[in-house]
């Protein structure tokens, strides 16, 4: 097989595009994690946003801008029910995650007949989206130029977004709270900080970026919602934060690996090599457990070696 | 009281009457269970009460929930008890590693995966054999739930990976496989209208229905799954590895300082939680569809974290609670047959239920440690 097959503009280029929604859910996820809280509730808040967006899309002008400010707003108020359960109510936070999860499919799915009148799925027809951005002078240039010319603007706002929040973490009085929380409560609380404050912020700030993710899914890339359309992305976005140590710069580059894969699986999908398209994508849920099995391995070398 | 008064068959006494009473009121263990129960029950009401009111705030009539409930324990019982068999089994596939802190939320690639098996056997092997096939085709099953779990628990114990992220990407990477197998390796090319299936089994190797609850696809999948449960029971309270598992789940600490090697009990837990749930995939194909279907399992395995959770993680709660989640789910299907509102408000329930009564279990953790504290050990959880 040659090589151009797999790293091609156009595998790199959808890449990209896959990586994106993964990398903003993954933001909120990282500061959840920082924090101490294991959010795989972000599958659900994805979920969430998409259909919020095109909720707003089908009710009104079909503006994608405002339907992706709307889907921020509305997945921010549904984490809350998440912060409820697991702050106030101190609930396990992996039940928590499954029961949002769940819950999310059965609301959007339930809201999708009852208020869009659709079965299944809806693909608004007025949908009015933001043109793709033009960069010609970058298109030359081999790896830029693939990753942002011909991408709707949320692609370089993601990734300022997770360089902005690297140094928020490293270098604010906000970040270190964050950050001192998740390695000891006792401590963090002696030190005078809020600490029901924080945790609802990285919980609420985790809605925000999810629903963005959701809605950067449904409106820009498909326009259109379906059943349970996340299909684990949220899970794929978590295994990024563990791997990627919780370091928003690292965990971009694991969701462009994740992103990669199944960009090839289409690829090759669509150059028809013979293998089902099933098996095709499995890839990037392979990836990711393989990736997996490396950073574990990685850290508990990194503990015994401390020992 | 002595056997023999009892024996003798005399009037039971007022006095006696009270002090049974009164020993049974200050049973420690009873009135937990019993307040445990109690708070369970009214979890899962709230819960209910909560979802009657979303409906009618979304403009549908509440009532729907009560119609499809009621016919789901009149009429058509037997759908309850044909979705019940794969939730009780569910709930012991959840419940088993659960006990000892594992969590295993990989249980509907373990049903994917059981499933496969008994599928690829019941097809490859001669008619002829009839059930003897059936008899292979359940244990092929039971083997392969059980290496997809190890899968996930290997990784666990040798690479220390995060036990809940793995099974939650194996599920997807058995969800796929299912497909293919179903759609392309196993697919039957003389069908009609092609879709995601194999070729039917042989109709003797089929897991027989209820005749009493016929037409209905309720199967002897329940007695099966009762079987188990109470197996499972057995395990927890009678044997080593249930007294290992109870340790390493509340006490690890204890667990290794008593010389347990709680590796080794995860592998077990996992190995018979993945038996579990291959069941499920077996009893599903063989009883229900009689042929591999890839969209066949509509995720029992989260439902079955609903099923363990709400029976505390006790077998024999989760006979009961699995029974009342079948009339939830069959109570669904009948009030989108009787009323307009969709099915899928049953998924909405169970969330809801999860959500109550995990919230619920911080009250008595709290409550515990207030009376570690007076007692002043630390072994009382």
């Amino acid at each position: 097989m040659d090589l151009d097959l797999l790293f091609n503009a156009s595998v790199i280029s959808s890449a990209v595009r896959i990586a994106t929604p993964l990398l903003l859910a993954a933001l909120g996820c990282i500061l959840c994690e920082k924090a101490g809280i294991t959010n795989l509730a972000i599958e659900g808040f994805m979920l969430m946003g998409s259909f919020i967006s095109i909720a707003y899309i089908t009710k009104s002008d079909g503006s994608v801008l405002i339907a992706l400010l709307a889907a921020m707003l509305g997945t921010m108020i549904y984490s809350g029910l998440f912060g409820l359960v697991v702050i106030k109510f101190q609930a396990n936070h992996v039940v928590a995650s499954i029961a949002m999860n769940l819950l999310s499919v059965g609301l959007t799915t339930f809201l999708l007949q009852a208020m869009l009148g659709a079965q299944g799925m809806i693909r608004p027809a007025n949908i009015q989206k933001i043109p793709n951005m033009e960069l010609d002078f970058l298109e030359n240039i081999p790896f830029i130029g693939s990753v942002l010319h011909n991408q709707s603007f949320i692609v370089p706002l993601a990734i300022f977004m997770a360089i902005a929040l690297h140094f928020v973490i490293k270098k604010t009085v906000y970040g270190m709270n964050v950050v001192s929380l998740g390695e000891s409560e006792g401590a963090a609380r002696s030190a005078g900080i809020s600490v029901k404050k924080v945790q609802w912020s990285v919980i609420l700030l985790s809605g925000l970026f999810s629903g963005l993710a959701g809605a950067y899914l449904s409106s820009v890339i498909l326009s259109e919602f379906s059943m349970n359309m996340v299909q684990g992305r949220g899970f794929t976005a978590y295994t990024a934060v563990i791997f990627g140590n919780t370091n928003a710069i690292l965990v971009w580059l694991v969701t462009l690996l994740f992103g990669w894969a199944e960009a090839i699986g289409v690829q090759l999908e669509l150059a028809g090599i013979g293998v089902p398209s099933s098996i095709l994508k499995m890839f990037p849920y392979v990836l990711a457990i393989i990736v997996l099995i490396i950073s574990s391995v990685n850290t508990k070398r990194r503990k015994e070696r401390k020992k | 009281m002595d056997k023999g008064s009892l024996n003798k068959k005399e009037p039971i006494k007022k006095k006696d009457l009270m002090k049974i009473k009164e020993a049974i009121w200050q049973n420690k263990r009873v009135m937990d269970s019993l307040k445990l129960v109690g708070k369970q029950v009214a979890m899962t009401l709230v819960a209910v009460l909560i979802v009657m009111i979303f409906l009618a705030a979304s403009g549908f009539s509440p009532d729907a929930v009560l119609i499809g409930l009621n016919r789901a324990i009149t009429k058509d019982i037997a759908g309850s008890v044909r979705w019940a068999a794969p939730l009780m089994l569910a709930g012991v596939a959840v419940c088993i590693p659960f006990k000892a802190a594992v969590f295993n939320l990989g249980v509907d690639g373990q049903i994917y995966m059981g499933a496969i098996a008994a599928s690829t056997v019941m097809l490859a092997l001669p008619e002829e054999l009839g059930k003897w096939g059936l008899l292979a085709a359940f244990l092929a099953a039971m083997v392969g739930g059980a290496l997809f779990a190890l899968i996930a628990a290997a990784m666990k114990v040798y690479f220390n990976t995060d036990m809940i992220v793995s099974t939650l990407l194996l599920n997807f990477v058995a969800k796929l496989f299912t497909e293919y197998i179903a759609a392309d390796a196993l697919r039957d090319a003389d069908a009609a209208i092609q879709m995601n299936a194999s070729k039917m089994f042989p109709e003797s190797m089929w897991l027989p229905r209820l005749a009493y609850f016929a037409p209905s696809s309720a199967n002897v999948g329940i007695y099966i799954a009762i079987a188990i449960t109470l197996i499972t029971a057995f395990i927890f309270y009678k044997t080593t590895l249930g007294y290992e598992i109870k340790l390493v789940g509340t006490n690890p600490n204890f667990a290794r300082y008593g010389g347990m090697n709680a590796n080794r009990v995860i592998l077990k837990t996992m190995a018979l939680s993945g038996a579990v749930a291959g069941l499920i995939g077996v009893i599903e194909v063989s009883a229900v569809q009689h042929r591999l279907l890839a969209g066949f399992n509509p995720s029992f395995g989260f439902d079955g974290i609903v099923v363990s959770l709400l029976a505390n993680n006790n077998p024999f709660g989760v006979i009961f609670t699995s029974l009342f989640f079948g009339i939830l789910k069959n109570g669904g299907s009948n009030m989108e047959r009787l009323t307009e509102v969709p099915q899928v408000i049953t998924q909405i329930t169970m969330a809801i239920i999860i959500i109550t009564v995990s919230s619920n279990i911080v009250v008595r953790k709290i409550k515990l440690r207030r009376r570690m504290k007076k007692d002043g050990s630390g072994s009382a959880v």
